[in-house]
């Protein structure tokens, strides 16, 4: 049986730090950015083929885009390094909602705390023009508790 | 016993990190495939973890496969075919337990892990369980050490199966020619493993030769008109390593809990990832079978005779 030298360990770990840098000096990857609705849809339907799309928005610094379809479903795109990851919300999905004014003229911030051990935190940077209320509402439905965790505020809270 | 379970895998990592730079070379000079730094970090954290995790645990394999060894029927010895063979059968052992990764949920928790990227690149190849012996992948092997092959040519073997893999984890390799693609596994073969595409779900579960694929059906080529997505169905957010080795088994305990019955307890560590009860209300998932047959309602015949086309050149 083997046994395993600390030194060797503490090596390889300095050594995974040393490609993640020479990785990025050698870059060669672009993070991700939706560029527009139709991005977030395209992105959303090759894992989500069936969903129908309402309503899109994507957030302002095209980090992440919310979709609501047919039937009151609402979908997630978030970037992730170069890549996204798509979610659809079930019930009890949000553990906690909140929409505050960004600093910004008219922006908001609408933040979801979700169920999800691998991507708990969802934001979207919301234009003036974009009813977050109306969004708000529609995911309070999705909330593990409804009624508890709801934090509403702003302009057009 | 120093040395007697060497494993081919730790001489090889050098080696590994070595190609890994090369390859991230390779594609700045365009060829093809990407690398992100988050990303390549967490496979190799991944990977240096497995390292550490199997030795760590290898007492329990150990004990296990000496135990099984006591009541072999034969001392099948060192012989020169006596390797050969002794590859061969672990290759397909490999072969039976991928394809229960695949299908279980209580070993896919552990092997999501490998999945769980969405680059394809050689980094990918070591991002590996940390859950190895608490999955009890070394049941799938124990055949060989009752059968009578010696404990450390199967050891050797194992490792020397998994050193195989490592190469065709990337997207700068092509195909090889007909006779290399028909017997061995290929850049080109696993890529479709490692694809979410509804086409090439459950493929391709080969560790070294790709006929075992073609002999149990579960073979689909790669073609140019359907190019792999990499991942997993439910893709990660997170470049954590703890997260990344553990969300599946935290998701399937969840499930348990949450389970009403027994039977529906039981299933939810046996049937495939993604199935759930009829009545369950903690959000709809799907099984890789009702992905595929949605997919293939949805898409028209003629569609689908195009994604399967021509075989990528």
């Amino acid at each position: 049986m083997q046994e395993f030298d600390p030194l060797v360990l503490l090596l390889s770990v300095l050594s995974v730090f040393a490609v993640f840098l020479i990785n990025r000096w050698l870059g060669g990857f672009t993070p991700a950015h939706l560029n527009s609705k139709a991005d977030a849809l395209a992105r959303l339907k090759l894992d989500y083929p069936a969903f129908e799309e309402q309503e899109t928005v994507v957030g302002g610094d095209g980090k992440s885009a919310i979709l609501a379809g047919a039937g009151g479903g609402i979908a997630l795109v978030q970037a992730i390094g170069d890549r996204f990851l798509t979610r659809l919300l079930g019930p009890g999905d949000v553990k906690a909602l909140s929409l505050e004014p960004s600093g910004n003229a008219g922006m908001q911030h609408l933040r979801l705390r979700l169920d999800d051990f691998t991507n708990a935190a969802f934001e979207l940077l919301l234009s003036p023009e974009t009813n977050g209320a109306a969004w708000h509402k529609r995911l309070a439905a999705f909330l593990d508790a409804p009624g508890q965790s709801v934090q509403e505020a702003g302009p057009h809270g | 016993m120093d040395n007697f379970f060497r494993d081919p895998v730790q001489l090889a990592t050098p080696f590994f990190f070595l190609l890994i730079l090369l390859e991230m070379a390779w594609i700045r000079r365009g060829g093809r495939g990407e690398y992100e730094p988050g990303d390549t970090a967490t496979s190799m954290m991944m990977g240096l973890g497995n390292l550490v995790t199997t030795i760590a645990g290898a007492f329990v394999a150990v004990a296990a496969y000496l135990w099984v060894w006591q009541f072999r029927p034969f001392d099948i010895g060192f012989a020169w075919w006596a390797w050969v063979l002794c590859f061969v059968a672990e290759d397909f052992f490999y072969y039976v337990f991928h394809r229960a990764a695949h299908r279980v949920r209580w070993f896919w928790a552990s092997h999501v892990v490998h999945h769980s990227s969405q680059h394809y690149n050689l980094s990918t190849a070591l991002r590996q369980t940390w859950t190895n012996t608490l999955s009890l992948h070394f049941i799938f092997r124990m055949p060989l050490f009752l059968v009578g092959f010696e404990p450390a040519m199967i050891i050797f073997c194992a490792g020397a199966n998994l050193v195989y893999q490592f190469w065709i984890h990337t997207e700068s390799v092509g195909k090889m020619g007909n006779l290399f693609e028909g017997v061995m596994n290929t850049p080109s073969h696993h890529r479709v493993h490692h694809a979410t595409n509804p086409r090439y779900l459950d493929a391709n579960y080969a560790g070294v030769f790709i006929v075992w694929d073609r002999m149990f059906a579960s073979f689909v080529e790669e073609t140019a008109e359907d190019p792999p997505r990499y991942g997993i169905i439910h893709n990660l957010g997170t470049f954590n390593p703890l997260r990344v080795a553990f969300h599946e088994w935290i998701a399937m305990a969840g499930d348990i809990r949450r389970a009403r019955g027994l039977r529906h307890k039981l299933l939810f560590f046996l049937a495939p990832p993604g199935w759930t009860p009829p009545d369950w209300t903690y959000g709809s998932r799907q099984t890789t079978d009702m992905i595929k047959a949605e997919w293939r309602a949805q898409t028209s015949k003629a569609r689908q005779r195009a994604l399967a086309g021509e075989p990528v050149k």
